[in-house]
């Protein structure tokens, strides 16, 4: 009996091999096992290697793994690109004219089996040559003992338009596989214990950000399509006309948010989401928002730049375009969810502090953080109530008295009462020029000054629940592992390995990266050796720890920037060389 | 009933004999002759001379940024179906850096009215050549005289599918008075595209030009082929409204039962939640 496996499936774009790894984690999810995926994929429709990688664990898991246990290959790079990942004792499963089975070692001494199956000719004498991957499928349930009822009901789903010939040829296509395993590989199987019984979630990091957006009461996205942002746009083109909003694909990235900022002048929570290339169009827009204090919700999922860069691989590389792009000096907030299941809250806190604060909050994703899925537990409805701050009712707003409504009021906080354009009593006047209170223009150097102040300070005290997360290990570390986003995982597993071999390590996640909490991260990294984790060459998110604590004679940066995310084991080796290099 | 004196905002400041003042007087001025109060209205402005306006006029405002009052106009409009939208810019900011946006906005059709205050130049910035310069114009940056063409307006909207299109004179008030009125109670994009003198930097495209060279079309042609053909054939010289036709608009289409509005501060909504994590399970 195993607790965990670690599963890839490898092949041309446009063969299923999304379809196909979509459904092997589904079925794993649905056995009751936590599960983390990540997909490779290339920017275009049809060719070019691809692969779906699952880790599926008994208890919660946040990385989809370094390894791989089981590996079915539907072309012939599949094997080749991933022997450095295969566990020992790693099953492969290939394509061949008959089914046998040979043991083979790779180049670092790594054990394995190969399983070749004809899975094109099974396929298609049983009358449906489409079905070869649910044979490949078929091998791998078997392999770990699941019920043959998982795939069968999951072809029942996907398959019922098409009749009953393709369910009944594709359900024997998952039983061929089950018999080929138990006729060549029995040696092999090795059962998946019984999993904990609890309601979970599969979902994505962007529909995590959008489901969470509309909870919040978003009901306007205004967006243009990219990757690896537009999913956001497409789940929530489904859902909002359900509950009275809409989604709009608009002519640009600056025409994306703009729109936004109209809908939530005008009183609608809205939002937009981009990624890098669509932040830097954006920017002037973002500007506008600060200056005219409009509440605005910006999702910048991160992709590999710079310009058009590697724009369907990993990357983090945003954090100064997110925390300073724009000309001038702007209030803004600056989040970034460490987890899938973070991202729902993290996306519903956004709304509340642009409303609160009357500025854009950008929330920072990435790409192994938005397009891969996580098995989680169900949301807290009572964890984020909406809060819209200073909005006014017309009946609020009449309390005032005033012919010309002053917008742009002084007060203490440096937040002015908000009424919505169309309240009778509220007729006001928004603007991205300076201004006085009233909103009219004004170019006096009292009332600039003053307005500066107003802007700048007002966000001082805007703190989400979890700024940060920190795990330690029982007596104080030596060492502070720090991230942000889809490295969690990766970091948490590289820190338990290294206090496992003796190193005092702790790890830090900042989910708040402007304004930063430094009053509450200070004690955190005091007397540490602050190490950042990141996936950026300059190391910007150790250059914004630099600048706000004094860290400089102990905190280094482990950088990748290649496209792909860290694993496990390229941490735990760096943070080795840094620990040898001070001494 | 809102009076002349309810809709004065800020004090204007564009120079004395400026055509914005009459393009900003038909525009309160159809405010009451409609019936309408100053707070069913937002008018939303870009960058230049023409940006101002909405100060100026006492209706809500939003002054936004160079060239992107149509996006920010249409995202209100969507975001409060109630409210009346105008959209206000100059040639320059609605033609050149706003030019994309504008094509679009015409085909979309959403409902609102958009005011272009055409008067050839880059007035704010003192006198550079605008893609309404005609060629051979010159200013400060085209002192060879401007060897590109002007982009044709009303041609570009009615091509692109806007729904109701004009163009007025600011030395005809009766007329653009008129336009104005009629774009405001028209249900889907109204572009009204305002010959609005330069008396400061432009001495070509005076009153006295406008009031030499313009042909006035007295009735709409419910045609695209006809009204491209008549707006072709004078060069872009004429007055009136030029097309017009009834059709849905964009939210309309949506078929969306709209509730934009109704967030307010409290509990997240459980049973969404629960229907909705349906999907992940």
């Amino acid at each position: 009996m195993r607790n965990s496996i670690e599963w890839m499936v490898g092949g041309q774009q446009g063969e299923g091999v999304d379809s196909t790894g979509e459904l092997f984690a589904k079925t794993l999810v649905r056995y009751g096992y936590s599960v983390s995926t990540y997909k490779q994929f290339m920017s275009r429709i049809k060719g070019g290697h691809t692969n779906y990688k699952i880790k599926a664990t008994k208890d919660r898991n946040y990385y989809s793994g370094d390894g791989i246990d089981i590996l079915l290959c539907l072309d012939k790079e599949t094997l080749p690109n991933s022997l450095d990942s295969l566990n020992e004792g790693a099953l492969v499963i290939q394509e061949g004219k008959e089914a046998q089975v040979e043991g083979s070692q790779t180049s670092e001494g790594t054990v394995y089996t190969v399983f070749t199956v004809p899975l094109k000719q099974i396929a298609k004498d049983l009358g449906n040559p489409m079905s070869k991957n649910m044979i490949a499928l078929g091998v791998s349930a078997a392999l770990l003992e699941l019920p043959i009822d998982i795939l069968h009901g999951f072809i029942e789903e996907i398959f019922a338009k098409k009749g009953e010939e393709v369910i009944t040829s594709n359900k024997q296509a998952v039983l061929k596989g089950y018999e080929l395993t138990n006729a060549h590989v029995t040696n092999q199987v090795n059962a998946l214990e019984v999993p904990k019984e609890s309601k979970r979630l599969f979902i994505s990091g962007n529909e995590a950000t959008a489901f969470g957006s509309l909870m919040a009461g978003c009901r306007y996205l205004s967006a243009y399509p990219i990757t690896p942002a537009s999913e956001i746009m497409e789940w929530l083109a489904d859902e909002l006309p359900k509950v009275g909003g809409t989604v709009m694909q608009v002519e640009d990235e600056i025409a994306g948010l703009c729109f936004a900022i109209g809908a939530s002048y005008s009183g609608t929570r809205a939002m937009t989401s981009t990624s890098g290339p669509g932040l830097s169009l954006k920017t002037e827009a973002l500007g506008m928002a600060g200056m005219s204090e409009v509440p605005i919700v910006i999702v910048n999922s991160q992709r590999g730049g710079p310009s058009t860069g590697l724009p369907t691989k990993h990357e983090q590389s945003d954090l100064n375009q997110m925390i300073y792009g724009t000309h001038g000096e702007i209030p803004r907030i600056v989040l970034y969810p460490a987890t899938i299941e973070d991202a729902f809250y993290v996306a519903a806190e956004a709304f509340n502090l642009a409303d609160i604060y009357q500025c854009p909050v950008v929330v920072g994703l990435d790409l192994g953080l938005s397009m891969n899925k996580m098995t989680i537990p169900s949301f807290d409805p009572n964890r984020v109530a909406i809060d819209r701050g200073k909005l006014l009712t017309n009946e609020e707003a009449k309390n005032f008295n005033e012919t010309h409504f002053k917008r742009y009021r002084f007060t203490e906080d440096g937040i002015s009462p908000r009424p919505i354009p169309g309240m009778p009593n509220a007729v006001h006047t928004t603007s991205s020029n300076e201004h006085d209170e009233s909103g009219y223009i004004s170019e006096d150097p009292e009332n600039r000054t003053n307005m500066m102040k107003k802007r700048l300070e007002k966000i001082k005290g805007a703190i989400i629940q979890e700024p940060f997360k920190f795990q330690t290990t029982a007596d104080s570390s030596d060492m502070v592992l720090v991230g942000m986003g889809s490295t969690y995982g990766m970091i948490q597993e590289a820190a338990e390995q290294l206090n496992k071999e003796g190193m005092k390590v702790s790890h830090l996640h900042i989910q708040q990266l402007y304004p930063l909490p430094i009053d509450k991260l200070e004690p955190l990294l005091q007397g540490k050796q602050i190490v950042t984790v990141e996936n950026n060459y300059n190391g910007q998110l150790l250059q914004l720890l630099k600048q706000n604590t004094p860290i400089h004679d102990r905190a280094k940066a482990i950088t990748q920037y290649d496209g792909n995310p860290f694993t496990v084991k390229s941490i735990v080796k760096q943070v080795k060389e840094l620990i040898s290099w001070q001494l | 009933m809102a009076t002349l004196k309810d809709l004065r905002g800020d004090q204007p400041t564009w120079c004395p004999g400026c055509g914005h003042f009459s393009i900003m007087a038909g525009i309160q001025k159809s405010i009451i002759s409609l019936g309408y109060e100053p707070h069913e209205f937002a008018i939303i402005s870009g960058i230049g001379c023409s940006g101002k306006v909405s100060e100026y006029v006492r209706t809500n405002g939003y002054h936004t940024i160079h060239g992107r009052s149509i996006p920010v106009a249409q995202g209100a409009k969507m975001g409060n179906p109630d409210l009346k939208i105008i959209a206000s810019g100059g040639d320059g900011d609605g033609y050149g850096i706003g030019l994309g946006h504008f094509v679009h906005a015409s085909r979309r059709n959403i409902d609102m009215t958009y005011i272009v205050m055409d008067n050839n130049i880059y007035g704010l910035t003192k006198g550079q050549t605008s893609p309404r310069s005609e060629h051979g114009f010159v200013t400060k940056t085209t002192k060879d005289g401007n060897k590109e063409y002007p982009v044709d307006p009303i041609s570009t909207s009615i091509a692109n599918g806007a729904t109701f299109v004009a163009q007025g004179f600011a030395g005809d008030i009766k007329q653009m008075n008129d336009i104005i009125a009629r774009a405001i109670e028209h249900k889907g994009f109204a572009h009204v595209n305002i010959f609005s003198p330069c008396v400061t930097f432009n001495k070509v495209n005076t009153y006295d030009f406008y009031k030499e060279h313009l042909t006035k079309i007295e009735k709409p042609f419910t045609d695209r082929n006809e009204a491209l053909a008549t707006v072709r054939s004078h060069q872009g010289m004429v007055t009136g409204v030029l097309y017009e036709e009834e059709r849905a608009h964009y939210q309309e289409k949506l078929g969306i039962d709209f509730d934009m509005q109704s967030c307010v501060s409290g509990k997240m909504n459980e049973e969404l939640l629960r229907e909705l994590e349906l999907k992940f399970q």
